[in-house]
């Protein structure tokens, strides 16, 4: 389920905004409570309410006192922005480091998605 | 509800051998902590005298603030499962249930009677016609249902199969949910708990090796791999844990903390940083070489 | 009743119960035996003295500590809470044994026609001290075996089983003597006397059974 790479509370974190992104979890929808996500994932629920903590410092999660927490309605718009800022830091240029080293020219790569990938 | 520990200058020695050698550490109340230490590392008799089961040799133990040997009031709120149960071995299982449930205040007998269908053990076995799996699950049912403000499980899962380990983590973290409480773990197997665990403890030859946040611990641990060159001025002035040297490459693992600029050196030297699981960390902060 | 009392019951009934049937048994034999063998009015009582109750208490004694008092602390009952609903609990089964041998020697002695309420209360009050004075004992001598091993309490085991000798001789009650033959002996101590000594022996082997049990570390466990 979790891999070692980033902290658990991460990566709960970076879950949430995948389903968010992925529309299984539409704006105003509830969450899992932090004790359910807990037992769900077996994790501490100190660990699953750090990652909720950090998605509601981010705005991605509001809560509702006394009731739980709920996906803001601005997320999947906000995540989307955030993601595609990202974009050429996160898949771009890697990529362009890799075909250099082994020798690619950024032509054909230019090319290669003009056709539309490999379709 | 919850009781914190705190632990000062403890030493205890048994005749001429030392099990634990000034040790000092607080535990906040209400988390559920990992005690880890090899075998023989003092785990289980820094948790006996947690529960009153001896007093110190020097320094103090304080449970909600208070001496805990002989302090009734304490000791009530205390629950500790050892490896093999202090139990009747000639007893059944209903009759040990029975008996936990007339001595302890605070412990919930139908909960220990769902557990014991959950874990499938059979109430009217002796406990030593038991599997050591099964009195392993036996001493979590009493541990779980005992309720105590202080829970400590030692070395709880020993000889339990995969499935009841799995049924032992969900049962507890489901119970911590709705009963929160002070829990500590004590394992030399950490893989499969490390994420049940708010803070680690790590202890070695009686002594305190490190404490803290469990993530926190383990993003100390870093493993550091390229050219042996640059590795090697890479990690100049780090505590390096284990390397391998595998042709022209070579990987270290150091404790850190890296700091910002620590990261930016390893991007200029061309390293590759990788995690360290917290099993790997713990062997070799544990290991002969670096005692 | 407090939880320990209760739970302690629950420990021993059946224990309880399996030794008087085997004694209850013991004696309708050995008295038909002697009744259908000898001419002489010899009875169960005159000939055992009825020292087997005390053999097993100071036996339930030793068991007190070896095998509860580890377990209750393990459950979170501190020594002294544990000790004190002992003591009640001994106290109890102490008095109760030695009502039974009070009734089983009014028996045999009416069977005799020698019925003497001075004597067998006297005997009766004896038993009471000798069968708390054996319990005594026994917790002493598994005191010193869990807390110090079996070189060490092996050595002590003159001071550990000195409650249960010396009572015995105050009251001129070693198995080889009965209450029958006790007037014969030149040799005794007024009875007052003997109970206070009985009662001296009693206070000092729980004073001695209580310091060394209140600070008695529980065994590691080794798997």
């Amino acid at each position: 389920m979790f891999d070692d790479r980033s902290p658990i509370y991460q990566q709960i974190a970076d879950k949430i905004k995948d389903d968010v992104l992925r529309g299984v979890l539409s704006p105003d929808d509830q969450v899992m409570s932090t004790n359910q996500y807990a037992a769900y994932y077996r994790i501490n629920p100190a660990t699953a309410a750090k990652g909720f903590q950090r998605l509601m410092e981010e705005g991605v999660l509001y809560k509702k006192r006394g009731i739980g927490m709920f996906v803001a309605p601005d997320a999947p718009e906000r995540l989307r922005t955030e993601r595609r800022e990202r974009f050429f830091a996160d898949v771009v240029d890697p990529m362009i480091a890799d075909a250099q080293a082994v020798g690619v020219p950024l032509a054909d790569i230019v090319r290669h998605i003009e056709k539309g990938g490999s379709r | 509800m919850s009781l914190g520990v705190e632990v000062a200058d403890l030493s205890v020695r048994y005749g001429d051998v030392t099990a634990l050698d000034g040790l000092s550490f607080t535990l906040a109340p209400g988390k559920i902590y990992g005690l880890l230490g090899r075998n023989g590392s003092g785990k289980s008799t820094l948790l006996s005298v947690l529960a009153a089961f001896r007093r110190p040799a020097a320094g103090r133990v304080l449970v909600d603030g208070q001496d805990p040997f002989e302090n009734p009031s304490v000791m009530s709120r205390i629950c500790l499962i050892r490896e093999g149960g202090d139990l009747y071995s000639s007893a059944r299982v209903r009759d040990v249930v029975g008996f936990a449930a007339c001595v302890r205040e605070g412990f919930d007998k139908a909960y220990a009677d769902r557990l014991l269908d959950v874990f499938q053990i059979p109430r009217r076995r002796r406990v030593q016609a038991l599997s050591r799996g099964q009195r392993s699950a036996l001493g979590s049912v009493l541990g779980l249902a005992s309720r105590a403000p202080l829970t400590i499980l030692d070395e709880a899962y020993l000889g339990m199969d995969a499935p009841s380990r799995y049924t032992f983590y969900d049962a507890l973290l489901e119970d911590y949910a709705e009963h929160p409480r002070t829990i500590i773990l004590s394992t030399h197997l950490i893989e499969e708990v490390a994420r049940l665990l708010e803070e680690v403890v790590i202890i070695d030859r009686g002594r305190l090796v490190l404490a803290g946040d469990t993530e926190d611990v383990r993003a100390r641990g870093v493993t550091v791999t390229g050219r042996a060159a640059e590795v090697d001025a890479f990690t100049a002035g780090l505590t390096v844990l284990n390397s391998q040297t595998l042709g022209a490459t070579k990987s270290a693992t150091v404790f850190g903390p890296l700091d910002d600029e620590r990261r930016d050196r390893a991007r200029t030297y061309e390293l590759d940083l990788g995690p360290v699981a917290l099993q790997d960390l713990f062997v070799h902060l544990t290991r002969e070489s670096v005692r | 009743m407090s939880p320990i009392l209760r739970s302690m019951w629950h420990n021993y009934r059946y224990t309880f119960l399996i030794y008087w049937i085997i004694m209850g048994l013991f004696i309708v034999a050995a008295q038909i035996m002697v009744s259908n063998t000898t001419d002489q009015d010899a009875v169960y009582a005159g000939l055992t003295n009825f020292a087997p109750p005390k053999y097993f208490l100071s036996v339930m004694g030793v068991l007190f500590v070896i095998v509860n008092l580890p377990v209750y602390v393990a459950h979170g009952v501190s020594r002294r809470r544990y000790m004190t609903g002992t003591a009640v609990f001994a106290a109890l089964i102490g008095a109760t044994y030695a009502l039974i041998s009070m009734i089983a020697i009014t028996v045999n002695l009416g069977f005799a026609g020698r019925l003497d309420g001075a004597l067998i209360s006297r005997v009766g009050f004896a038993h009471l001290l000798t069968d708390y004075a054996y319990m005594g004992a026994g917790w002493l001598i598994g005191v010193t075996y869990y807390r110090y091993g079996p070189w060490y309490a092996t050595f002590l085991l003159p001071f550990t089983t000195s409650p249960a000798w010396l009572t015995d001789g105050v009251f001129n009650s070693l198995w080889t003597t009965s209450p029958f033959t006790v007037q014969n002996l030149a040799l005794r101590l007024p009875y007052a006397l003997a109970v206070l000594a009985a009662l001296a022996c009693i206070a000092g082997a729980v004073a001695a059974g209580y310091a060394l049990a209140r600070t008695v570390p529980l065994k590691p466990r080794r798997a």
